[in-house]
């Protein structure tokens, strides 16, 4: 066997291995590697930025085990800039994983800019029913949520006092992996109601998300890259950016694993047409 | 030190799960059935919570919301085979649901916004790299719905244009593939950080020899038969 056929044939767990290294390595020994911010990124952060003090933005936080180390650090960026921003902020879930992650990651973040739950920020928790559910959530909140996740009437919690429905609504933010929920947003708060809407999607879902931006989808913080530039922006490095260099050196081994292979498959082609 | 067993769970179960990169093994297996199952019954637990605060809870107030209970029970008799028919009515009451309230938007989103967004201006003397950009979302459209629309006619216009839109579809598959890629490195990423970077690293690399140990020699210690 020639280096060509080696070049087309080397081992899965060498190509895992060497895959695991480029990613492991720079975790331990960061690089350094500088980060671009993408027009889609910079995009959803001045939306943010631009809004007026105490606007308010209903989140949908869709995050779940499988996307947490996607689209977590984005989530935590923006939530940050937000409260910095005075912003309130309504946290839903339309996935059953997503309270359990508002829970880990907001009550840190507010405790430390000194915002007060019920005040500046609200978790309603989980909604089923997908679109149906988006639709109910911006006609009447209370239709959905009679309580919050502690079991508090909302019309107990002063910020629900004055958020009822789509109208006091001015930005949406849909954060996760589900391309029907993502869709879904956009039809029903931004083509119903004209809801500025930003996404936060995994990387499997930008490119599904682009096609709406920038006319019905305002920015896109697509995935650990998204949340790397997030945090770039809001001047606070976090996770996001620590796994950009993994990100970076992997990219190139999986570039060069398809140079190889493709050189590998022309040579030996041509050699086979020669002879 | 305190023992921190929530680390040294997710040290196990993220080992276990590496270690298909070797070889499918019974340890992979186990914690890959764990992690269905245990999902599983979560996802059971918070839709019947949910169910009990939206309606079970407020029956009381709102007699009408057994409607939908009923509904929703009818949807289980899919698990018996003679009165599995019974399910049809919820499905098709969320269907028609479903389709109601999508489709007072989607033409509008899907369609007409997408032709606007298309419509772009083609010449920007101030702006080349726009006007660029412009034209090849204008052609990539064009062409790729000529193929769609008239992938069987023969004419030479038309075959250049399908190739055309061919090549740009290719292009938008590779886009598509290099996110799948960014998604999947990420989670990796994001795993490797929570075990190499966890304030007691100190207990989880003697955990992390014993899986690979498991993982990579389970006839050796009688969890898979010899061949």
């Amino acid at each position: 066997m020639g280096i060509l056929d080696k070049l087309q044939n080397i081992p899965v767990p060498i190509i895992n291995l060497i895959l695991i290294l480029t990613i492991s390595v720079p975790l331990i020994y960061p690089i350094g590697i500088p980060i671009l911010v993408d027009p889609m990124t910079r995009s959803a952060y001045e939306v943010i930025d631009n809004l007026p003090e105490g606007s308010v933005v209903l989140f949908d936080y869709d995050t779940g085990p499988s996307t947490v180390v996607e689209v977590g650090a984005a989530d935590k960026a923006m939530v940050y800039h937000m409260f910095k921003k005075n912003l309130k902020i309504i946290f839903v879930s339309s996935g059953v994983n997503g309270p359990m992650y508002v829970e880990t990651d907001v009550p840190p973040i507010a405790k430390r800019l000194g915002k007060q739950y019920g005040v500046d920020y609200v978790h309603l928790g989980y909604f089923a029913g997908l679109e149906m559910g988006i639709t109910a959530i911006l006609n009447d909140i209370s239709s959905i949520y009679p309580s919050d996740v502690h079991n508090t009437p909302i019309e107990k919690l002063e910020l629900m006092q004055a958020v009822k429905n789509h109208e006091q609504i001015s930005l949406t933010i849909y954060s996760g992996g589900l391309g029907d929920q993502l869709l879904s947003w956009i039809r029903q708060a931004n083509t119903a109601y004209g809801i500025t809407v930003v996404l936060v999607p995994v990387g499997v879902m930008i490119s599904y998300s682009m096609p709406y931006y920038p006319n019905q989808v305002a920015g896109i913080v697509g995935s650990l890259r998204g949340g790397a530039e997030y945090e770039l922006l809001t001047n606070r490095p976090g996770e996001a950016i620590a796994g950009m260099d993994s990100l970076s050196l992997s990219f190139i081994w999986i570039i060069t694993l398809i140079v190889l292979g493709n050189i590998g498959l022309i040579s030996s082609r041509m050699s086979r047409g020669s002879s | 030190m305190a023992i921190n067993w929530v680390e040294i769970v997710g040290v196990v179960f993220g080992m276990a799960i590496l270690s298909f990169v070797f070889k499918p093994n019974p340890v992979h297996r186990l914690v890959e059935s764990l992690f269905v199952g245990g999902t599983a019954g979560y996802l059971l637990i918070k839709n019947l919570d949910s169910a009990y605060k939206l309606s079970i809870n407020r029956v009381p107030n709102d007699p009408t919301l057994v409607i939908p209970l009923i509904l929703s029970v009818l949807i289980f008799a899919r698990l018996s085979k003679e009165y599995s028919w019974l399910s049809n009515y919820p499905i098709a009451f969320l269907t028609a649901i479903g389709i109601g309230v999508s489709v007072r938007t989607i033409a509008e989103t899907d369609i007409i916004k997408q032709i606007r967004s298309t419509a772009l201006p083609l010449i920007m003397p101030s702006d080349v790299l726009t006007s660029f950009n412009n034209i090849i979302i204008l052609v990539s459209t064009v062409t790729v719905i000529s193929y769609f629309l008239y992938a069987r006619k023969s004419t030479k216009t038309l075959r250049t244009s399908n190739k055309i839109g061919i090549s740009f579809m290719m292009i938008a598959f590779g886009g598509s593939l290099a996110n799948s890629l960014l998604s999947r490195v990420s989670r990796t990423i994001g795993l490797l950080q929570s075990l190499i970077i966890v304030p007691s690293a100190v207990y989880m690399v003697p955990i992390m020899i014993i899986v690979i140990a498991i993982s990579a020699f389970p006839e050796k210690l009688g969890l898979k038969k010899e061949k």
